[in-house]
């Protein structure tokens, strides 16, 4: 794992991503997962925020459909197993259901940084 | 040294207006209604726009708000508010500008907002600002600030059981509110029915066009002086009885938990000043961005518990004729909404304590709150008013 004090944290995430991986951090004070990245502890200040790579599991938190000129699609919030949340979208479904467990994965993008989306893990609800 | 309720009643409201509304063409700008508010705002408190030394203000794509308004409107305030934390910004200006006079700092305040855009998109004027960076959530393209209102509703929904019937019965208040408001948006445009805001365009599951605010041109304006002073004015003061407010994320994403605001905590600060609680309140300007706002409000400023705000609003509750009256002006919903409805929250307000409500006035009305909210539920601000049978 690379030092964050010495690095940039967005550079640091992109990295990840460039390596297929979703990382987050650990403060290695108060025990807190971290995300986005950052400089420093927003639960206590510290900058002993060790990069970690997350496993990609999570369950769905919310979901709402974004009914768009051209096209529909979803946009989740996701809770990773490790204790944090981001903002995504689920691939293989449009109108995934909040409790659904899910699976990132890294998608590239043209013209953009890789992003993480997810899949529904199979069992889970009908679309 | 002071305290918090060392606020309470110390300041007032004496004057209050609303610039032209809606539609206002092409032609005009935004800097022209907060302009147009303000002079009638200080008309309407019987001073001159000279006598203002505290100002307060956002006008929408202006960065230095005060700079353009200080010079349009040809004053050199000695204290000067241009901090933005959204929709909510006005209360909070109230709030500030109730301490500043408090502490000497100033002694006539006004609070300015102006925003076109309708006209903007007339004149294909592009949205200022770029993308902020670094950003976490832009790569999914969430609609904002829809899409954030939508999460939080659909986990509403999921954990409360609140029915789209039942978010629905919001905008049906809240038209119906509005054909009592010759100055509403859809005024004269009839009822709305249950069917037709769950039916209506889908905008972002489950939220369809009609959970979602206007979109309108629009200005205002508040002016506020020492309670000392303000009793020889024009108008029969309004107090600021009570104010709070918290702030808890700005992206959607970092929301503790998106069924609770922290509108639990604004409320609380302005209660414990204002010695009261929500069974005092008369009348109630909630920020309704979105139908589950009301819902949550409800909830947050304790007028029934967690969870149950859906079943709350049913039945007419909060509708004309209903047992408590919620956003009396029609609301962001069917009244006006220029991106930042606070200011039309707090003039609804101090109407309806002044009795000057017309067909919406809540008979014998003497304390109300105004409730501002912005971002993605991120800040909150409450504040409690009351006439001086109030005090």
């Amino acid at each position: 794992m690379s030092d964050i004090r010495e690095r940039a944290p967005y550079e640091c995430f992109v990295e990840g991503l460039n390596r297929g991986v979703l990382t987050y951090q650990r403060c290695q004070r108060c025990i807190k997962a971290v995300f986005y990245l950052r400089t420093n502890c927003p639960g206590c200040g510290s900058v002993e925020l060790e990069l970690n790579e997350s496993r990609g599991l999570g369950t769905l938190y919310s979901s709402s459909v974004i009914f768009d000129k051209e096209q529909a699609y979803n946009v989740v919030l996701v809770d990773l197993d490790e204790g944090f949340r981001m903002m995504s979208t689920v691939i293989d479904c449009l109108s995934p259901t909040i409790g659904d467990r899910v699976q990132a994965h890294v998608e590239a993008q043209e013209g953009a940084d890789p992003r993480v989306v997810f899949q529904r893990i199979q069992g889970v609800s009908a679309c | 040294m002071l305290t918090p309720q060392d606020l309470r009643a110390k300041a007032a409201i004496v004057g209050i207006a609303e610039s032209d509304l809606g539609d206002v063409g092409a032609q005009r700008y935004a800097i022209e209604l907060a302009g147009q508010a303000a002079y009638r705002a200080v008309a309407d408190a019987g001073l001159g726009m000279k006598d203002i030394d505290g100002l307060f203000g956002c006008v929408m794509g202006r960065f230095m708000s005060n700079l353009d308004l200080g010079e349009y409107l040809g004053i050199q305030p000695r204290y000067s508010d241009s901090g933005n934390i959204g929709g909510s910004s006005f209360i909070s200006y109230l709030f500030h500008a109730c301490a500043a006079i408090q502490a000497g700092l100033c002694d006539n305040a006004l609070i300015v907002y102006g925003s076109t855009p309708r006209a903007d998109g007339l004149r294909r004027q592009m949205p200022t600002g770029s993308l902020e960076r670094p950003n976490y959530e832009a790569p999914y393209r969430p609609r904002h600030p829809v899409t954030g209102y939508a999460l939080s509703t659909a986990r509403h929904m999921h954990q409360y059981g609140t029915t789209r019937e039942q978010l629905a019965e919001v905008a049906v208040a809240a038209r119906a509110w509005a054909q009592l408001n010759p100055a509403a948006f859809t005024y004269g445009k009839g009822a709305l029915s249950i069917d037709e805001v769950i039916n209506s365009k889908a905008v972002c599951s489950p939220l369809t066009v009609r959970d979602c605010c206007l979109v309108t041109d629009g200005g205002g304006a508040v002016v506020v002086t020492r309670a000392d002073r303000a009793r020889d004015l024009a108008n029969p003061p309004v107090y600021m009885l009570g104010a709070g407010e918290a702030h808890s994320h700005r992206s959607i994403s970092q929301m503790p938990d998106l069924t609770t605001t922290c509108a639990t905590e604004s409320s609380q600060r302005a209660y414990a000043m204002a010695g009261l609680g929500p069974t005092d309140i008369d009348v109630l300007q909630l920020y309704d961005a979105f139908t589950i706002n009301t819902i949550m409000f409800l909830e947050d400023l304790g007028f029934c518990a967690k969870g149950e705000g859906g079943a709350f609003v049913s039945a007419g509750r909060i509708a004309p004729g209903g047992s408590l009256a919620v956003n009396t002006n029609g609301g962001g919903l069917s009244h006006c909404h220029p991106g930042m409805y606070g200011i039309f929250a707090l003039i609804e307000a101090v109407r309806q304590l002044r009795g000057d409500a017309g067909a919406r006035q809540c008979p014998g009305a003497e304390i109300a709150l105004a409730h501002g909210n912005g971002g993605q539920f991120s800040s909150q601000v409450t504040a409690i008013l009351g006439t001086g049978a109030a005090l």
